[in-house]
């Protein structure tokens, strides 16, 4: 079968990879780029004149017939660019998250409504071996009755102040929360639903304008009550430190990023009693190509996929639109000094 | 976990001293020690690798780990231009016997750092910053000047200063071959801009005087790229374990493209981040022709058993690894 052409709005660190992957995929190539950046478009085609470079998305999809578009561009882009796409029935991939806001999200959800177009959502983390069979476990039914769940990210990276668009919360939507916590978001409403009500603090340390930590006390709609924190700005986390814990009345469930942990009261669902402990190395699935970490292989394999099947794909944009509803209501909350806020329905 | 700590610089003054370990013809060192223990990097468990970071800081616990590996007849390091490799070099020199003796194989860039560093700034912003630092702003500027064009050569000019940025703490060393790191090398693979792996390849080899390797996560992939470029020759560090961990496409392809007379392996990720036994997984490497390994080892018995397992499996007369 023909690979797909695909295009790539962004070439920073998330374009150059997806650039990268999807270069290297057999059903997929990577057939033109948009950068705003002359020295980047220059660089690239002086090296490989096979991709067509763009300033703009508008000119890149007017001159070159493309099967899909990655989104990597910042935040407040992600929409408009998104509608581009939806307006000429491309499937996109945006990164996360998906805007930055919910309510300049909803033109998309309408949009995509009207007409659908497989899409999806960059976040990766479910596509990392032990969250996704985290997942498996949670989903299974093993742990019982579900009480609470706990998460958190971290990781060592503000340490002074910053400057960019990152740090300007009209382009970016906020801080440590929307960009790293997002992806905390996503995991809890995979495992356990939608998120009913937030109460959230936040701090901000290095920026005037974007939090650094921010804690949420979560209320899901099942009934469920649990919490998350994350920061960018604490010590001793060299990379990304992800957890999540999911307690039920028969046995609890701990995952990070390189390992999942589970503790039943008794076997169910084909999962034994006692602990259970399953690595990386224990779940490792060789992929294709490998840049960054297999996870983003199998998000950027999952599009390429729905797309050459015209099939819906998750995490999508609604599910997108949940996790920016969250964010929206924990930043309300924490504005009101930690006040319950509901979480906007799609 | 027990064993004496070669973190503890007592430890290192009862180990037993051997010869140092045999060259292999392609000029590697057969045993290079990691500087992931050291850093605090455990691909398995980060919580394990902040855990050795911490004891790693302790004062003389690096020429502890290094005096110890010398014992074993460990003469190369693998070294990023990690924060902290000032320091790992300076305990270098202050190891028993001459410094002269220990080969240094940099692994570059220090990739953390440009990642956290591009979520920061931006990548331009970030090249520029880093070439700035080094007082170099000017050349730099020059070709990467906002809305100018670039060609080729301008691109080339900024990577190897860059490199030579990279570099600059290894200056005076021995040096046994330089790395480029393993997202550099995929992602140049991915983009189809494999002539920027020349680019690199040609500065490491003038500039530097060092042959010139690349890390990748697609062994298969890098050796069908660089014949379509005509290389007669590749020097390669890639995860080779019999667990098949991190090995990419798959065990077999991996296996398969070991056969490549113009590759030279430099095998990582031996023990599958700990998965693995030494004796079980150095038996099974030794089966395959690897031309060496780098270990990341951080207690004595640990060592002692990896270097061990190795000498026995790896370089024993005879083994695949072995020539002729």
């Amino acid at each position: 079968m023909k690979p797909l052409d695909v295009g790539v709005v962004g070439l920073g660190k998330m374009g150059l990879l997806h650039t990268s992957l999807l270069g290297a995929l057999d059903g997929s190539r990577v057939a033109a780029v948009a950068e705003p950046s002359r020295t980047v478009r220059d660089a690239l085609a002086s090296y490989n004149p096979a991709i067509r470079t763009f300033p703009d998305l508008a000119s890149m999809t007017a001159e070159t017939a493309l099967d899909a578009v990655v989104i990597a561009t910042p935040v407040d882009d992600h929409v408009p660019s998104a509608l581009a796409c939806v307006e000429r029935g491309l499937p996109f991939l945006v990164e996360k998250p998906l805007a930055e806001s919910a309510a300049s999200a909803r033109p998309l959800l309408a949009a995509l409504a009207a007409r659908p177009l497989p899409n999806m959502v960059g976040f990766m983390t479910r596509f990392v071996d032990t969250f996704a069979r985290g997942r498996e476990a949670v989903a299974s039914g093993c742990l019982g009755r579900v009480q609470r769940v706990t998460a958190s990210i971290y990781v060592s990276q503000i340490f002074g102040r910053g400057r960019g668009w990152r740090y300007l919360r009209k382009r970016s939507g906020g801080g440590v929360l929307i960009n790293q916590g997002s992806h905390l978001l996503d995991l809890v409403t995979w495992y356990l639903g939608p998120v009913a009500r937030v109460n959230a603090r936040t701090q901000a340390v290095w920026s005037d304008e974007v939090e650094d930590f921010a804690h949420l006390v979560l209320e899901m709609r099942s009934g469920v009550i649990g919490w998350l924190d994350c920061s960018w700005s604490v010590r001793g986390r060299r990379a990304v430190e992800t957890t999540i814990e999911v307690l039920g009345d028969r046995g609890v469930l701990t995952v990070t990023d390189d390992t999942l942990r589970l503790s039943l009261d008794r076997a169910a669902e084909g999962w034994p009693a006692g602990h259970t402990v399953e690595t990386a190395a224990d779940l490792f699935r060789p992929v294709p190509f490998d840049v960054g970490g297999p996870q983003y292989t199998r998000e950027d394999l999952r599009f390429v996929e729905a797309v050459a099947a015209g099939r819906a794909a998750e995490p999508d944009a609604r599910q997108g639109f949940h996790v920016q509803a969250v964010v929206d209501a924990a930043y309300r909350s924490a504005a009101a000094g930690g006040a319950p806020a509901e979480v906007e329905a799609p | 976990m027990s064993g004496i700590d070669l973190a503890d610089p007592r430890a290192a003054a009862g180990a037993s001293a051997a010869g140092p370990l045999p060259v292999h013809p392609s000029g590697l060192d057969r045993v290079l020690l990691g500087h992931n223990p050291l850093f605090g990097i455990d691909h398995l468990s980060q919580e394990r690798g902040a855990a050795k970071a911490r004891r790693f800081e302790a004062a003389g616990a690096v020429a502890g780990l290094l005096a110890g590996c010398h014992d074993l007849g460990v003469r190369a390091m693998m070294m990023s231009t990690h924060p902290r490799a000032p320091e790992v070099l300076a305990a270098l020199d202050g190891v028993p016997g001459p410094a002269a003796s220990w080969r240094l194989y940099p692994l570059v860039p220090n990739i953390q750092k440009y990642v956290r560093g591009a979520n920061e700034k931006g990548l331009v912003d970030l090249l520029l910053e880093i070439a700035g630092g080094a007082g170099l702003a000017r050349t730099l500027a020059w070709s990467f000047q906002a809305g100018r064009s670039v060609v080729g050569r301008d691109v080339e000019a900024g990577l190897t200063l860059l490199l030579d940025v990279e570099l600059a703490p290894f200056r005076g060393r021995r040096l046994g071959a330089v790395f480029l790191h393993d997202a550099l090398t995929d992602l140049a693979l991915g983009l189809g801009v494999e002539r920027v792996l020349e680019v690199f390849r040609r500065h490491v080899e003038e500039r530097w005087g060092a042959q010139a390797g690349f890390a990748t996560k697609n062994l298969p992939l890098l050796l069908e790229r660089t014949r379509a470029l005509g290389w007669d020759s590749v020097l390669a560090m890639a995860s080779l374990n019999a667990r098949g961990f991190w090995v990419n496409p798959s065990l077999e392809r991996v296996v398969e493209a070991l056969g490549d007379p113009r590759l030279t392996l430099l095998a990582m990720n031996t023990l599958a981040s700990g998965a693995l036994d030494p004796e079980s997984a150095y038996r099974w490497l030794g089966r395959h022709p690897v031309a060496s390994v780098v270990v990341g080892v951080s207690r004595r018995e640990h060592a002692e058993q990896t270097v061990g397992a190795i000498r026995r499996h790896l370089l024993a007369p005879g083994g695949a690894g072995e020539p002729g």
